[in-house]
């Protein structure tokens, strides 16, 4: 039987580590975000799109004077949130659930997914 | 206010909220010209010319779709016979055939579709380089003198320049769904994407390469 050595097997655990520890480039430029600062939102799903390139959550979420506000969530392509664990129904319309998120630079209501905590036990889950 | 008047404006505020959550989205392709978009509906498509920032005319096509106050369009200008277009131009002087001036009408594409955006009016809320899949290009959002917002994509790939426009009420949410799903194509209808590399440089990238092996 052929030898291995235990230096090889080592470099080849720490090549296979550093390349899955590499993230995918994004599809689009994420300047339009505040992306050094997350916001905090609370609120029923209206609309889920399972969609390519980004899947987007429509999240209603009580605005400072307790007025509904719709806010577009924009989340990544179907293959890279069912890479994290997401499956379509886990989040439908009704859904309470938390996110943290990246507000679009303008504070218009936009905010780039970041992590997802639902009703049903995922907690910060990322949705990217 | 008149009670009639209170239930009107109720009714058509409701009636606006509601258009926005009906919209059912689909991806459109135009394999003939390279492009993938989202679209909440089946789009009338238009031929018709451009002028270009230098004075050539080139061919161009839109897509549009408009719901209620909800108007979405993308837009491809073809600049792939540009040197042809320039040498063709009736009057031009001996500065417009500069042997480079159609190359630079197409490298100034963006700044220039991007330079009338913002002379419609209106205040420009966001203006910044962007990129979608490495192709580079420029966005807008505007909030025009009517109050409804205007949401713009601008990318130049292969000699054609795209551009997206999503205008709709004051009370709509971000068009992101729209504006950041312009995908581009290769001459088989695979979508085409780069790797930046250190020294700006573009690569395709490897998955890419597994899209067109059926990897």
């Amino acid at each position: 039987m052929r030898s291995v050595s235990i230096q090889k097997i080592l470099a080849v655990a720490a090549a296979t580590a550093i390349v899955c520890a590499i993230p995918a480039s994004a599809h689009h430029s994420h300047g339009n975000y505040i992306i050094d600062k997350y916001t905090l939102l609370e609120g029923t799903v209206r609309e889920v799109h399972w969609i390519n390139p980004h899947t987007w959550i429509y999240l209603e979420v009580e605005d400072e004077s307790g007025k509904p506000a719709l806010w577009a969530l924009e989340g990544g392509s179907i293959a890279a949130v069912t890479n994290r664990g997401w499956e379509r129904d886990d989040i439908v319309s009704g859904d309470s659930i938390k996110v943290r998120c990246h507000q679009l630079r303008d504070l218009s209501k936009g905010c780039l997914l970041g992590f997802v905590t639902t009703e049903d036990g995922i907690v910060d889950r990322e949705f990217d | 206010m008149h009670r009639p008047t209170k239930i009107l404006i109720t009714l058509l505020l409701f009636i606006s909220t509601q258009v926005s959550a009906q919209l059912q989205w689909a991806e459109f392709r135009d394999e003939a010209e390279f492009f993938s978009v989202n679209f909440p509906g089946d789009p009338v498509i238009v031929e018709s010319t451009l002028n270009s920032e230098y004075g050539a005319i080139f061919p161009s096509k839109t897509y549009t779709v408009e719901i209620d106050d909800y108007f979405y369009q993308a837009t491809v200008i073809n600049y792939s016979e540009a040197r042809q277009a320039y040498l063709e131009m009736p009057d031009r002087t001996d500065e417009a055939a500069s042997p480079r001036l159609w190359i630079y009408d197409q490298l100034g594409a963006t700044a220039f579709m991007a330079k009338k955006f913002r002379e419609r009016g209106g205040e420009v809320t966001f203006d910044a380089w962007h990129h979608i899949d490495m192709v580079e290009g420029h966005q807008l959002q505007i909030t025009n003198p009517d109050q409804s917002r205007t949401f713009v994509g601008i990318y130049l790939h292969n000699s054609r320049l795209y551009v997206t426009e999503a205008t709709v009420p004051s009370d709509a949410l971000p068009q992101g769904l729209f504006q950041q799903s312009l995908g581009f194509l290769d001459e088989e209808g695979i979508r085409i994407r780069y790797n930046l590399q250190p020294d700006r440089s573009r690569t395709l990238s490897e998955g890419y390469y597994q899209r067109r092996r059926g990897d």
